[in-house]
């Protein structure tokens, strides 16, 4: 390798020594070549610490303020001409408030957002507002300056929002127009390195800012021009005056105007992309002429040797920096590794952290996300004893179970049903443990969906009750065909006593005594003969007829559910209803109707004082809510049912009539029983209303319509 | 022909013959004695079968039949009697019993009976009835 570089570069010099003879007859374009290619390589030298900070970047996705600081600190010792090199996040809304705090807490006291106003010239503070999103170039200091200042102004320049959108979309390193550093003194131009960076969560930008002569001064004197006194630039921006400049080693920068035009020089094609070998170069604004002498080919070989080393040396920075972060890499990666599993997990899982009063969501697995329909971001800090998902009715019962749990260290469970977002509502079985870690409770909740069995239980205790209901119709059958058979033979047994009782009157004669036997004969006879057809009568009607009499079952019902309402509830009843009809609806489901409201009212007051009011009357039925117009022909029935109960609130009585929705404590109610009612109302051609005020109470009422006859 | 169980009282009178079909031996006893008594001539049969035979040989002026029995049911003999005697009114007469007693009823009187009643049915009701149906013809 080194026998090669000797002998390319004494080929090489024996070429450059020709060219430099010949230097004041060599062409423009030539000339303007070795420029930029001295340039280039000085550019490249500057890139490569920026690619180095990416690299270690890489290492972690969380590199901290004060990382980047003693990573940007060592590195600008080796590059010279850096002015400032930051890490920029991109920020949004309340990122915003949480940065300032950050670089607070890290030191930067007096770090602020501010923007640049171009045409005075100032800096003013801003206040972040939570609708501000900021790609946060707001303008550029020196960091030697103001070690404060980190921020950017986009919104008032737009050439720079343009240039970091370039950066975004283009994910290599991306060098700027010239820039002018507010509050630099020596007002010389500068060039801003850029790469979009975008490891993690935090999206955002690593830049270095140099002044533009430097990169100059770096390019002619640190690698090319060692040697000499006689380096010059040549400005021939206007195309016919030539003025050179004398550019030493460690002396004050160009002067500004010709400085810039010496920024356009090389980077007047808007970008250098590091990737591409830094192509942008074949543009000059105007020509700028070097006069080169001598030593170019052993400043060549000693130019590559140096960067070599320069990147050996920032490589085993890394190093060094990667080892340090490594520890914390590794505990990342295990809390990663953590997540990870958590997120396979099949069933939803959150852990929390707090105290006995408030404890929130400190992570919360994919499956919790998907089941409850929130996104990550929405469930993470919340409180759980305010989470939306769980019943207002519950939280009580919910934080008692786990406050015994945390004072009795035991896993508590619990059944309940939970919201999904959109108001969808499951049940689940919570269950979970709060362990204490030092002075805070450190919990893990899972939540086990069991509305399938839930829904499943339920069915298989219909499906017994319509089993019984069956037998219970069959055995009712049974009972009255076998009562049916009796009365027919029993008739027939009648029907000779009846007639001969008859024709023996006729033959004892005036015997008044053997007349009276046989008159009382008659009348027992017929007597028997008349219980006989009401059997009939009542076994058949009850076979027949899939209606009911709405006074009696009301009457039966109210009877029926008073039983269970305990002497605190004032219960009272009326029925102002002139003629009796039918209603389609068989007399059981009618008591269960009415059994489900009166029970339902007599939860929502609970064991505290109340009252509920029972009521049948006629009533004009709501024609939008008739099912079908020939309906409204009919006499309609309400059976209203009010109490002085909870009461519930609009949500509630949005989800009234869902199955399995309730607002009773767990244990001690389905859900069902509005649901049911309803189902039975709307079989009957009816319909239900519900209206209740939290606190004041809830009044239901079923509409039907009442049916002249028995029979369907 | 078969008449193994056919039982014939006969009566003279100035008023009907009636053919009295009933499986009950009682029922038909008292009812025969009931109707004989107000002055009818009465034919028993116990079962329906045979009795389209007998009403083409003899002269019968009204059929009181059972509606549930065993060989062979009222509303066959209904439909056979009317079917070929058009003339003879028909009186059905049912325990009620059975579930379906009360639609061979209904059945009976959409079938053409020219009266139904139930049993057990009170003596000056049958007789009304008798009267009634005969007077029609």
């Amino acid at each position: 390798m080194s026998l090669f570089i000797l002998v390319a570069a004494t080929f090489l010099g024996y070429l450059n020594y020709q060219s430099a003879v010949s230097f004041e007859e060599a062409t423009l374009d030539k000339q303007t070549e070795l420029l930029q290619s001295s340039f280039v390589k000085s550019t490249l030298w500057n890139l490569s610490v920026i690619e180095a900070i990416d690299d270690v970047f890489s290492v972690s996705r969380f590199v901290s303020r004060q990382e980047f600081s003693f990573l940007g600190q060592k590195l600008r010792e080796r590059a010279p001409g850096l002015r400032a090199i930051e890490w920029i996040p991109e920020l949004r809304g309340s990122q915003l408030e949480d940065y300032q705090r950050s670089a607070h807490s890290e030191g930067l006291s007096n770090f602020s957002f501010k923007r640049f106003d171009a045409e005075s010239g100032t800096l003013t503070a801003l206040t972040p507002t939570k609708d501000m999103v900021y790609a946060p170039i707001f303008y550029a200091e020196p960091y030697v300056l103001n070690k404060d200042a980190m921020g950017f102004d986009l919104f008032s320049n737009q050439d720079r929002k343009t240039f970091l959108q370039q950066v975004k979309a283009s994910h290599t390193l991306v060098a700027s127009e010239p820039i002018q550093l507010v509050e630099d003194p020596s007002t010389v131009a500068s060039v801003m390195l850029a790469k979009y960076v975008k490891n993690g969560s935090q999206p955002g930008w690593i830049m270095g800012i140099w002044h533009y002569s430097s990169l100059v001064e770096d390019a002619l004197s640190a690698s090319l021009f060692k040697n000499t006194e006689h380096l010059s630039l040549v400005d021939k921006i206007d195309g016919q005056s030539v003025q050179v400049y004398p550019v030493y080693k460690g002396r004050p920068a160009l002067h500004a105007e010709h400085q810039y035009h010496a920024a356009q020089f090389a980077l007047a094609n808007r970008q250098l992309e590091l990737a591409l070998g830094f192509e942008a170069q074949n543009h000059l604004g105007g020509a700028l002429i070097i006069c080169v002498l001598g030593y170019i080919l052993a400043s060549l070989s000693w130019y590559a040797l140096d960067q070599l080393a320069a990147r050996q040396a920032i490589e085993k920075e890394a190093e060094s920096l990667e080892l340090k972060l490594e520890e914390e890499a590794r505990l990342r990666d295990q809390l990663e590794t953590f997540k990870r599993y958590l997120d396979a997990a099949p069933i939803p899982v959150g852990i929390l952290e707090g105290d006995r009063n408030s404890r929130h969501y400190i992570y919360v697995n994919q499956e919790m996300c998907e089941k409850f329909g929130y996104a990550f971001e929405e469930l993470i800090g919340l409180n759980a004893t305010q989470a939306m998902f769980v019943h207002d009715s519950d939280r009580t019962a919910f934080n008692q179970l786990v406050w015994d749990s945390i004072d009795k260290q035991t896993t508590f469970v619990m059944e309940a049903p939970l919201y999904l977002k959109g108001k969808e509502v499951k049940y689940f079985e919570l269950a979970g443990r709060y362990t204490q870690e030092g002075d805070r409770l450190l919990g893990t909740l899972f939540y086990f969906d069991i509305t399938e069995r839930i829904q499943y239980d339920q069915a298989q205790k219909d499906l017994l009750e319509s089993e019984r209901k069956l037998v219970q119709s069959r055995r009712l059958e049974a009972v009255g065909n076998l009562m049916a058979g009796m009365a027919h033979s029993l008739n027939n047994h009648m029907q000779p006593i009846l007639v001969l009782t008859s024709l023996l009157r006729g033959k004892v004669g005036e015997d008044p005594k053997a007349q009276d036997y046989l008159a009382k004969m008659e009348e027992a006879v017929t007597g028997a003969t008349s219980i006989l057809q009401r059997a009939l009568t009542a076994s058949r009607l009850e076979k027949l007829s899939h209606r009911s009499r709405i006074k009696s079952s009301f009457a039966a019902a109210v009877e029926l559910a008073a039983i269970g309402i305990p002497s605190t509830i004032h219960y009272s009843h009326q029925v102002s209803l002139a003629e009796d009809g039918y209603v389609a609806l068989d007399k059981i489901n009618l008591e269960v109707c009415l059994l489900n409201l009166i029970h339902n009212a007599r939860d929502a007051i609970d064991l505290a004082h109340g009252e509920i009011r029972v009521s049948l009357s006629r009533v004009t039925p709501d024609a939008e809510r008739v099912e079908a117009p020939d309906l409204l022909s009919l006499d309609w029935i309400a059976i209203k049912v009010e109490d002085s109960g909870s009461g519930m609130s609009d949500e509630q009585l949005a989800r009234a009539l869902d199955p399995f929705y309730t607002t009773k404590d767990p244990g001690k109610g389905t859900g069902l029983g509005l649901s049911e009612t309803h189902s039975l109302v709307m079989q009957a051609h009816g319909y239900l209303t519900v209206s209740s005020v939290p606190h004041v109470g809830t009044s239901v009422v079923l509409c039907m319509p009442v049916y002249s006859d028995a029979n369907d | 022909m078969f008449f193994a169980c056919l039982f014939i009282r006969m009566q003279t009178t100035d008023m009907a013959t009636l053919l009295l079909i009933d499986d009950d031996d009682l029922v038909r006893f008292s009812l025969n004695e009931l109707l004989t008594d107000a002055g009818h001539q009465v034919v028993e049969m116990s079962s329906g079968l045979g009795c389209e035979s007998y009403l083409e040989t003899q002269l019968i002026d009204c059929v009181i039949t059972d509606i549930v029995m065993p060989d062979k049911d009222g509303i066959e003999v209904l439909l056979s009697v009317k079917q070929t005697f058009p003339h003879i009114p028909v009186i059905a007469l049912s325990g009620g019993g059975r579930i379906s007693g009360r639609e061979y009823l209904v059945m009976a009187d959409a079938l053409g009976a020219d009266a139904v009643v139930d049993k057990p049915v009170m003596p000056d009701v049958l007789l009304e009835t008798v009267s009634r149906v005969l007077d029609k013809t």
